[in-house]
């Protein structure tokens, strides 16, 4: 697996000072949230972009996420472009 | 295989994972190494749930919806900062979540060969005579982890417990990840 950027939906304060409460799209639409320490976030262009691990095979687009998310209890999720992981 | 202390040290000076903010003791007979795992520090912070929380309208996290659950924690836990000179007293039965001051990484490989680390946080087992959980079902820090570790404390015993930032609140067991996750198998 490879270090990887997946945008960040919605981005607020978390529930201590160093994390924040995330929302990411996954590949059908559904948003998936999670808490995430604020060193995993990164912005560029207006965009904040959180670290993910990324599968080398399969396109990229199925990423493991830094905590599990509070909708699948998954930390796996398919993500839709492989273009908007690199932030 | 649970890593020895001297793999530990190993372990973050070839940065095999990362434990930042560990404590650097002159004194070997003290913590933060034991013989098969480190001590970590309480950090400054701790979420409450105030105790009027179901007043004036009775509150229920649906653990089946999902989306609704890091919403009604944000909203409701309320964040406390303490200092040494200002602990704060965790009473009997008391449920609070805090976070350990050193920030931990236990990165996926990106290469063949190489090894993928996981941990384990444990309470202390003298703590635990005082009747202190630091955790409950959730101890794993699984591969690919990267943050602060956050603590579900309760206060099981029957005296209140004082907590101050930076003292040793729990321990961490290491351990090697036979194999190298890959995509999820399902």
């Amino acid at each position: 697996m490879n270090e990887a950027h997946v945008p960040i939906k919605t981005n607020e304060r978390g529930l201590f000072d160093n994390d924040a409460k995330v929302v990411i799209l996954a590949d059908n639409g559904e948003e998936r949230s999670l808490f995430v320490d604020r060193s995993l976030i990164s912005s560029s262009k207006g965009v904040d972009f959180l670290k993910v691990f990324a599968t080398t095979n399969a396109n990229f687009s199925k990423v493991l996420l830094p905590s599990e998310t509070f909708e699948t209890l998954s930390r796996w999720v398919n993500v839709p472009k492989v273009q908007e992981l690199q932030p | 295989m649970i890593l020895s202390n001297a793999l530990i040290a190993k372990g973050i000076a070839n940065k095999w994972f990362s434990i930042d903010g560990l404590a650097n003791s002159s004194d070997t007979t003290a913590a933060p190494f034991n013989t098969s795992a480190i001590d970590l520090r309480l950090g400054d912070e701790l979420l409450v749930a105030p105790d009027n929380i179901n007043v004036p309208t009775p509150i229920a996290i649906d653990l089946s919806g999902g989306a609704g659950i890091a919403s009604v924690l944000s909203k409701h836990f309320e964040l406390r900062k303490i200092r040494s000179d200002q602990p704060y007293v965790l009473q009997p039965h008391k449920f609070i979540l805090a976070r350990t001051f050193e920030t931990v990484s236990f990165p996926l490989c990106e290469t063949d060969g190489c090894t993928t680390y996981a941990a384990r946080v444990e309470g202390k087992s003298s703590f635990a005579r005082c009747g202190l959980l630091v955790h409950f079902t959730a101890p794993t820090i699984h591969a690919g982890f990267a943050g602060t570790i956050t603590l579900e404390i309760i206060n099981l015993g029957p005296f209140p417990i004082i907590l101050k930032p930076m003292m040793y609140i729990c321990q961490l067991i290491i351990e090697e990840v036979s194999g190298n996750p890959t995509d999820a198998p399902n």
